[in-house]
């Protein structure tokens, strides 16, 4: 019984950590941060979402380039999973981002999307083209021709990361911009103790989003070693 | 302004916390079910085989 609570704990160690941290940042974010309209808070999830989405991406990209280095099976397991955590906050994102416009720029006008704002629509860009990576993997079923194909797939896709990000720099966008000087217009402002907020959440996903794919990835290990039996199984047979 | 759109504001929030936690809540269950039909198939599929 001992032994048991010691593996759950080994074993989800990250997750723990993460999760006690974001709970935490919970009191942080309700208790520390002063913003004018309580709405403004979606900023901690929606940034760190934002934050988490690029970073899964960026390591994909790493990941896909060492597969097609090195041949082994696991970067593009990596980075395929990394890919399905950034998925999921890619689409959190839109939607809270979504939300968002219509809260502050539309005062609740029912106006959700503007095609001519240029981060919103790169970013559903990057939603739908990595959306389309993982549909494209799953249609073919020769592992090696499956994994060579989409890792090819996953580096091209990577420049819809940085055409997001800086879209709202370079094209006309109303997407307001982290910034810890006071009075610019079009910005908000974040003091210290927001930006110290933002960075603790930063933190604690990053580990979550390692567990997460620590987990999904011994997914895959456990798919592989059913095959093998069932393999076994149908020789047998 | 703040005061306006009080109502609306908490609701807006509130959305987006559950949303949260819901895509947190999902990418932690879903490889751990998963894994868990897994093993059980493959128990059984293992003691079919002896």
């Amino acid at each position: 019984m001992r032994k048991d609570k010691q593996t759950f704990f080994r074993n989800n160690i990250l997750l723990l950590i993460s999760l006690s941290m974001l709970i935490i940042n919970v009191f942080f974010i309700f208790g520390l941060a002063s913003f004018d309209r309580i709405v403004y808070m979606i900023f901690f999830y929606h940034v760190s979402s934002a934050w988490l989405s690029y970073f899964s991406f960026g390591i994909s990209l790493i990941c896909h380039i060492q597969y097609l280095r090195s041949r082994k099976i696991n970067w593009n397991r990596l980075g395929k999973n990394s890919i399905i955590v950034g998925v999921c906050f890619t689409a959190f994102t839109l939607i809270t981002g979504s939300i968002w416009y219509n809260a502050t720029s539309g005062n609740y006008t029912n106006v959700f999307w503007q095609w001519s704002d240029a981060r919103q629509t790169t970013t559903l860009v990057l939603f739908l083209s990595y959306l389309s990576y993982l549909i494209f993997r799953s249609s073919i079923e020769d592992k090696e021709k499956k994994a060579k194909l989409s890792s090819a797939l996953g580096i091209v896709l990577f420049p819809t990361v940085p055409l997001s990000y800086f879209s709202a720099l370079i094209f006309t966008s109303l997407h307001p911009l982290i910034n810890p000087i006071t009075g610019e217009s079009g910005h908000i402002y974040w003091d210290l103790i927001k930006l110290l907020i933002l960075f603790f959440n930063l933190i604690s996903m990053t580990i979550l989003f390692v567990y997460v794919v620590q987990e999904l990835t011994a997914l895959d290990e456990a798919k592989d070693e059913l095959e093998k039996i069932i393999q076994k199984k149908l020789i047998e047979e | 302004m703040a005061q306006e759109f009080l109502y609306k504001d908490i609701i807006t929030m509130s959305i987006s916390y559950i949303l949260f936690w819901f895509v947190i809540i999902v990418l932690i269950l879903y490889p751990k079910l998963q894994l868990r039909k897994i093993n059980r198939r493959k128990r059984n599929l293992e003691k079919s085989i002896e």
